[in-house]
């Protein structure tokens, strides 16, 4: 790290800083092509189709469809850029942006690996170092800011199709947010925290001898309610009532093309990532190997591989429920979001309350 | 460049503190709902900002999560739901607006004047800094300070709260479910 | 840190441009945000003060604060959407059954 610095005539802080950015931006920009590629061929392979696999690089090079993800960008990049006539045109620029900085801020967080000493101060593999006062709050309050790229969108955009998308994502993110937190407030509660080391560090071990000490075993009620609601939230099938392909066409994004609509699937991907990542240190452990206690002799290297392996196992899984179960109905959504998940979210948290009195 | 980032941080406040009052100012000068809801979002993110500056960690996410992920998420819905028709206003503003805002600035100078020694006197120039004489040495601004107040100093306005917030909720399903007959 | 006139003055302008809005609006949904922008103004000095006099009981109150505002915007955006209901209009200048 001193090295570094030095090259850059930077103090090591700061060179820290800008690896741990880096790092962090090329890992969800890095993931997010692949993803499509994922999503489009496990899609494929779950209706028995063989998927897109004709896109060639020279004429030759396929990869197993690989390519096509390279095809749509240039693709992206060369369509016409258009604004619809009847669009308020400075809130159609906006709503891109709106949905895209949300999904990549709820990482800043996230630690993705062990924590390592280097020339007598301790680096740590998150973006924002632990006892910053904010820890799990954040991604929750970010998270909670995606909603406006939707509503954005679907407003100036002017179009019957989008206002009613719009209006269905903005009463679905507001009702799965309060299952959702009540689930992860049971987690701090248990921790006597909300700092995402801490989670972390609380999860090592065995428990009950058999299982690794993750909140997965330990609650699963409450991950049950978790992870639905990440669902929701990321708006993902069985709950993306924002799009509805089949029922409001497009939904919040039917007037956007080419590099609008990149970023509003790029940034649908993030959500993905970031609710892949969040689950992952609420419930999965973190970057911690199961079973093992200390992690002081382990390779950071190692302890980041493993954190990669949760996330992209998660996302493969979100892959897997989008073409496996059906869309709910707009009633049913709010029925098993106030009536079933907060509930068992509150059962939970009172269990746990109960656990600890003194 | 580490300089220009230095000099960045350490005026945070007033930067945050700015943008949040042009916020405001949209929202009250825009002629769509819309704008105006999102010049409030604005203006509430950067009071968020001005909290996280001020080392009230906990307060600032509770701004970020009570007023940018909830309130202003119902503001935008009713006017969405509302402003549909595409009513376009002729006079956003009343017809009073000129007295009110000589009344405002009139108000501004006022207030001004009284605090022109608490503003411009000997002590501005002290910077806000935690006094630790009079905390015994508890530290502020993170949760457990905050929950220390409100679960043991401030419990039973605490308790009422939560009754006010329960009205609320049931007053305000009556007052917009639809009449059925 | 900020010294007390800087918070003063940024939390004294949030205040002003809230009872602008209020007293020139004709939107009720504007006067409701405007309402909050108050709040809010007034919840920035609490907490500056928290920090200065080293007490908690400021910041304790602006939590106290955020949820009533919680509370009056559920019940002011309930009354505009009955309001939306009855006489199809949100402008406050239209609401004068009591004029005579």
């Amino acid at each position: 790290m001193e090295t570094l610095a030095s090259l850059l005539h930077t103090s090591p802080a700061t060179a820290w800083m800008a690896v741990k950015v880096l790092m962090a931006f090329g890992l969800i920009m890095g993931i997010a092509p692949p993803l499509t590629w994922a999503e489009r061929r496990g899609s494929a392979m779950i209706q028995d189709r063989i998927g897109p696999n004709r896109a060639a690089l020279f004429g030759k090079i396929r990869i197993l469809g690989l390519v096509q993800a390279l095809a749509d960008g240039v693709k992206f990049f060369f369509k016409e850029d258009l604004v619809p006539p009847h669009a308020n045109k400075r809130l159609f620029w906006l709503a891109p942006l709106l949905a895209f900085v949300p999904a990549m801020l709820g990482f800043a967080v996230i630690p993705m690996g062990r924590s390592f000493l280097s020339g007598g101060t301790e680096y740590h593999l998150s973006l924002l170092d632990p006892g910053n006062g904010m820890g799990m709050l954040f991604p929750m309050a970010v998270g909670a800011m995606a909603v406006y790229g939707i509503l954005v969108a679907a407003w100036s955009s002017n179009n019957k199709w989008a206002i009613l998308g719009g209006m269905r994502a903005s009463a679905q993110m507001v009702s799965y947010e309060v299952g959702l937190s009540l689930a992860v407030i049971a987690i701090f509660m248990v921790t006597g925290g909300y700092d995402p080391h801490e989670i972390v560090k609380a999860q090592q071990g065995t428990f009950l001898g058999v299982l690794p000490n993750w909140y997965v075993f330990r609650q699963p009620f409450g991950f049950l309610v978790f992870f639905v609601c990440m669902f929701a939230e990321a708006n993902r099938l069985p709950f993306d009532f924002a799009e509805g392909e089949s029922e409001i066409v497009a939904g919040f994004h039917i007037e956007y093309g080419s590099m609008k609509f990149a970023l509003i699937g790029l940034a649908e991907y993030g959500h993905i990532l970031g609710a892949s990542a969040l689950i992952t240190t609420m419930y999965l452990g973190g970057w911690g190997i199961p079973f093992v206690a200390d992690h002081g002799q382990i390779p950071v290297i190692v302890t980041f591989l493993v954190f990669l392996t949760k996330v992209i196992a998660l996302c493969l899984v979100f892959i897997w429920v989008r073409w496996t179960l059906p869309r709910f109905r707009y009633d049913q959504l709010m029925n098993l979001g106030w009536k079933k998940l907060l509930p068992i979210s509150m059962a939970n948290l009172l269990y746990f309350a109960y656990r600890m009195r003194g | 460049m580490e300089n220009l980032l230095i000099s960045l941080a350490q005026n945070l406040f007033p930067i945050f503190g700015l943008l949040a009052v042009g916020g405001a100012a949209l929202m009250v000068a825009s002629r769509q709902a819309v704008h105006s809801v999102l010049g409030f979002l604005f203006a509430m993110l950067c009071v968020a900002g001005c909290f996280l500056t001020l080392e009230a960690e906990f307060l600032g996410i509770a701004q970020l999560l009570v007023y940018a992920g909830g309130i202003v998420v119902l503001f935008l819905f009713v006017v969405m739901l509302v402003e549909l028709t595409k009513y376009k206003e002729k006079d956003i503003f009343q017809k009073q607006t000129k007295v009110a805002l000589l009344a405002v600035a009139g108000g501004l100078l006022v207030v001004g004047g009284a605090l022109r020694n608490a503003l411009f006197g000997p002590a501005a120039k002290e910077a806000l800094t935690l006094r630790p004489e009079i905390t015994n040495g508890a530290v502020l601004g993170n949760a457990q300070a905050v929950s220390r107040g409100l679960f043991a100093d401030f419990l039973l306005p605490f308790e009422i709260l939560s009754i006010i917030l329960l009205v609320a909720l049931v007053g305000a399903v009556v007052l917009a479910k639809t009449e059925r007959v | 840190m900020p010294s007390p006139n800087a918070v003063l003055i940024i939390s004294f302008l949030l205040f002003s441009t809230g009872v602008a809005g209020i007293l020139i609006r004709r939107n009720a949904l504007v006067i409701l945000m405007c309402a909050e922008l108050m709040l809010n103004a007034a919840n920035l000095n609490f907490i500056a003060f928290a920090r200065h006099s080293g007490s908690v009981g400021g910041q304790a109150f602006a939590l106290m604060v955020m949820g009533f505002a919680a509370a009056e915007v559920a019940v002011g955006l309930a009354i505009v959407v009955a309001l939306y209901r009855r006489k199809a209009t949100v402008q406050v200048d239209d609401i004068n059954l009591l004029k005579g």
